[in-house]
């Protein structure tokens, strides 16, 4: 079953292309069977239905596999976006976003955070940047721009579910926050709260360097 | 969190959000493009963070292809 991309290619295109469908269907199962064996309750009638739908959108985007990487791994993360998008609508499907981003959830920021290791120096910028995020998330962002935050930033809500019950898209969300980011970068900056300042008041070892790579603490920062 | 309040910990990891904001970033269908050779590359030396940051920094800051990274990355491991 081994193939180069060029084979691959060749093959899904010309007279090969019963066997290499074939193959390329085990291998899509193989791998969703992986992905997804932290997911929960997943049957094999589901993984089967992720590779059918997965194939119906390789198969036509064949002319846009640039051959960077292996073909297999251009066939899997497709197959795994499908796979995931879709164990993401069951999860929120029952959810709605109205109900979930009520008037008061705007109102997230602390006006202190109980922080042991902070001095009195560092806990007075600490108010002064929980007071400039709550003043900018009130008059500074858009009404659609504080409820896809309190959906993701409070709530963990999958940023392609809120798109959807949003009447838009997954990018589009993604934009529509990462400019609402830049209101609370820029809110902070105007306050003179440098990011070094605020770092070092929270305490936040991490180098944060904006436009040349960036920074998490652990894991699971988001939008 | 409590009584509808980010805790600390969250407040940090909000700010880190924030703070690492570029003026450009990718959205989720200009990462995907490129996930397979950041992954491919991040098996082969360790990390693809510096070669192909402006995925790394969409990682950062998008939950959703963070997850689906993190299942390619596995799945190209355990069955390359």
């Amino acid at each position: 079953m081994e193939r180069t991309n060029e084979e691959w290619l060749q093959a899904l295109r010309g007279q090969g292309r019963a066997a290499a469908l074939t193959d390329l269907h085990s291998l899509l199962l193989r791998g969703l069977r992986v992905a997804l064996r932290s997911k929960g309750r997943i049957t094999e009638a589901d993984v089967e239905d992720f590779v059918q739908d997965a194939l119906l959108r390789i198969l036509p985007a064949l002319d846009t596999f640039r051959g960077e990487a292996r073909f297999t791994t251009w066939a899997y993360k497709i197959a795994i976006r499908v796979a995931l998008s879709e164990l993401r609508r069951r999860r929120w499907r029952d959810v709605s976003l109205d109900q979930m981003t009520t008037a008061s959830d705007s109102d997230f920021v602390p006006d202190t955070v109980a922080d042991p290791d902070a001095s009195p120096e560092q806990q007075a910028i600490q108010q002064a940047v929980l007071q400039t995020l709550r003043e900018a998330i009130a008059s500074d962002l858009t009404p659609k721009q504080r409820q896809a935050l309190v959906a993701v930033r409070v709530h963990g809500m999958a940023l392609e579910e809120v798109a959807q019950r949003m009447g838009t898209n997954r990018n589009a969300l993604y934009k529509l926050l990462h400019d609402a980011r830049k209101r609370l970068q820029r809110a902070l900056q105007e306050r003179g709260l440098p990011s070094e300042d605020v770092l070092s008041a929270f305490g936040i070892a991490a180098q944060v360097r904006p436009d040349a790579g960036s920074a998490s603490i652990g894991k699971g920062t988001q939008t | 969190m409590s009584n509808g309040k980010l805790g600390l910990l969250e407040v940090k990891r909000w700010l880190v959000d924030v703070l690492s904001t570029r003026t450009h970033e990718l959205d989720c269908d200009e990462c995907l493009d490129q996930l397979d050779l950041y992954v491919e590359i991040t098996l082969s030396v360790g990390s693809a963070a510096e070669a192909m940051s402006s995925v790394q920094c969409h990682l950062d800051h998008c939950q959703c292809c963070r997850e689906e990274y993190e299942a390619l990355l596995t799945v190209v491991r355990v069955l390359r």
